[in-house]
């Protein structure tokens, strides 16, 4: 069942929010880069990220009733987007093996385009929900209290998704960063 | 808060990433969502027609259905309403090779919300004790007897207690070398029977010759042989006074099923056996609570069917012979038979999958099939619904678990399907999941094991030798 965001605490937003939906349209063209960009963190591949962020705002739309107002309307998008991403992958998953690193071209040398796809390379090596917690924490910022809302879980569980997720991005990028010769510096 | 020290580089990087790829951007008019909110809010200003329309198109779907992606929860507690009629379920765990170190099988229950407990055996006694079946009032359990060094077999029946407490009441000894009396219970408990199928050594051209049904009278332990029946599967009629076997007479198809196959019906109070005739290549069926029906799956006897392993799943009302078809042709690889729900509204099978869009399914992979077992027989297509499990690994991936077999819950509200699979992580397991009809309601994981350990659950619960369907390996709560 999908219920509004309950983010006590936080500021309320639901005047943006009825602005929002009053125009739909326009609460798409605010969001869509950021709703994307969260897609393709998890599903990693344009393609199919262009069609779950469609997916999202029409389940937006179904459902936007049921939003309550008390929440950054950005965070609740957000909360379909990761459903519709995860619910895409196991779909996915079993028809065929997901491109890794799509983000990028070999054929972009520069040592940021190295880096880039070192750090793709790296989270197609963490499940789809660690990546979701990933983008959503350190692209997006939220607070665990908010990850947690959007994921389904506790904030507990939130800090050892992402401890156990970085653990894992810092030794693949590491390894990956050496595999290509040192493009991903350290600080 | 976490303050891993990679936290800073991880932010950089993955925004460097992230803000490089703009993407597509389709304009909101130009955007395949806009196309469907305008669609959504064309059907909404029609909105009566088009919720029945919507409802009827789930109900007629016969190959696509409805889905049910159930994923094994982390153990929610347990609804009160889902223990009241449900009681103990009872499984076989060990090894069925007699030269595995692990050593034999012994009987275990588990409950909704008790944790799993050897009942009968031990590690180490030799003796393998397996295919548990609870009576209908769930204060007995029958079940298969082997002494690993002499062979010797017996059907055994023991007292259940309330509180689970299992006390030997008597055994009645087989032949040595016998096949293991798998065992059902007629509806008053007065009567169990089991097949005694004889196709290696005794039998080596493979025909029902040889091959017998015992129906054995609990109280006085009276047996009546029924000769020459290879059964497939057992069951006794809702009113107790048939016992419907799937057996033929000659032609092995494949395993232990014979070409002919077809359902018999033997009369309790006659010793009459009725064949029908039109029902060739049976392999497994169940009877409908009314009693008034059988649903049956057969081998695909169509000219255009040419594969062996091609199944239909038929229903025929055993007063007119009138027959429909519910599914099929489809490949099934292992053990979930037709098996009728208590309250008569849904029939479970299982077959290869279909919905690989779905589901991971390939290989031995198979998917559990719901479908309305209440449509009469004008109808053009049958409602269908897929119940799937998934598990979610401690690394958060989720995994298909695939169904071996399943058992209704006494009430009728839950379906445990007994399932095993690779997780990836930790090897293979095998888990039992209780899946609530009611969709608003959570699955319940009632046992999850690593399919080595010797005291895991075997997904054949001591079948192996045995073919037909185990029904009653979940009791009624007894008083």
């Amino acid at each position: 069942m999908t219920r509004g965001l309950d983010l006590g605490g936080q500021r309320s937003d639901a005047a943006a929010y009825r602005l929002a939906v009053a125009d739909f349209g326009a609460f798409y063209e605010q969001t869509y880069q950021a709703a994307y960009r969260t897609a393709l963190g998890i599903v990693r591949d344009s393609a199919l990220a262009a069609d779950v962020t469609q997916d999202a705002y029409v389940s937006a739309y179904r459902h936007r009733s049921r939003f309550r107002g008390d929440a950054p309307a950005q965070a609740w998008l957000h909360r379909i987007v990761v459903n519709t991403a995860l619910a895409a992958m196991r779909r996915r998953r079993h028809v065929e093996q997901i491109p890794a690193a799509s983000l990028s071209t070999a054929a972009d040398a520069s040592s940021g385009a190295i880096a880039r796809l070192v750090v793709t390379d790296a989270l197609d090596r963490i499940p789809p929900r660690q990546r979701a917690a990933v983008v959503l924490r350190y692209y997006h910022d939220y607070d665990y209290a908010t990850i947690a809302q959007i994921l389904g879980t506790t904030s507990s569980n939130v800090g050892a998704i992402l401890t156990r997720s970085l653990d894992r991005l810092q030794a693949a990028i590491e390894r990956g960063g050496a595999a290509r010769g040192g493009a991903v510096s350290h600080e | 808060m976490s303050d891993h020290v990679f936290e800073p580089r991880i932010r950089r990087l993955l925004r460097e990433t992230l803000d490089s790829e703009m993407g597509p951007h389709p304009r909101w008019a130009e955007s395949p969502a806009s196309l469907q909110v305008a669609d959504l809010e064309r059907r909404r200003s029609r909105r009566w027609p088009l919720r029945v329309l919507a409802v009827a198109a789930v109900l007629g779907t016969a190959a696509g259905g409805a889905a049910l992606l159930g994923r094994a929860p982390e153990q929610p507690p347990v609804p009160e309403v889902a223990k009241a009629d449900n009681g103990w379920i009872a499984y076989a765990a060990g090894s069925e090779d007699p030269r595995d170190p692990n050593g034999d099988r012994d009987i275990w229950f588990v409950g909704l919300d008790q944790e799993p407990r050897r009942v009968l055996g031990t590690d180490g006694d030799t003796v393998d004790q397996f295919c548990p079946a609870f009576s209908p009032d769930g204060r007995r359990l029958a079940y298969a007897r082997e002494v690993r060094r002499s062979g010797a077999s017996a059907l055994a029946i023991a007292d259940v207690s309330r509180d689970g407490q299992v006390n030997d009441r008597l055994a009645i000894p087989l032949a040595d070398g016998s096949p293991p009396a798998c065992a059902i219970w007629s509806p008053d408990g007065a009567y169990v029977a089991f097949g005694v199928p004889r196709t290696s050594p005794f039998n080596p051209t493979a025909t029902a010759e040889g091959s017998e049904v015992w129906i054995v009278r609990v109280d006085d332990q009276d047996v009546t042989v029924l000769p020459n029946l290879l059964a497939t599967d057992l069951e006794w009629s809702p009113d107790g006074q048939v016992l419907a076997i799937a057996s033929g007479e000659d032609e092995r198809r494949s395993g232990d099923a014979l070409q002919d196959g077809r359902i018999n019906l033997y009369q309790l109070a006659t010793g009459e056996i009725q064949s029908f005739d039109e029902t060739l290549g049976t392999y497994w069926l169940t009877w409908s609570p009314d009693a008034h029906s059988i649903a049956y799956a057969a081998f695909d006897t169509a000219p255009a069917s040419a594969r062996e392993d091609l199944l239909v799943l038929r229903v025929i009302d055993v007063y007119t012979r009138e027959q429909r078809q519910l599914a099929g042709p489809y490949q099934a690889m292992h053990g979930i038979g037709p098996v009728w729900s208590p309250s008569g509204e849904t029939i479970v099978y299982q077959r290869g999958c279909t919905t690989r869009v779905l589901l991971p399914c390939g290989g031995e992979g198979q998917e559990t099939v719901l479908v309305d077992g209440r449509g009469d027989s004008g109808a053009a297509e049958v409602s269908e619904r897929i119940v799937a499990t998934f598990r979610t690994q401690a690394d958060d991936t989720d995994r298909y678990m695939s169904p071996y077999r399943v058992v209704w819950s006494p009430d009728g509200k839950y379906l445990l399907v007994v399932a095993w699979g690779d997780p990836g992580v930790t090897g293979f397991k095998t888990l039992m999941v209780a899946t609530p009809m009611n969709r608003a309601l959570p699955s319940i994981l009632v046992y999850e094991g690593h399919y080595d350990d010797p005291d895991a659950l075997s997904v054949y619960d001591g079948y192996d030798r045995a073919v037909w369907v185990p029904t009653q390996t979940w009791a009624r709560a007894s008083e």
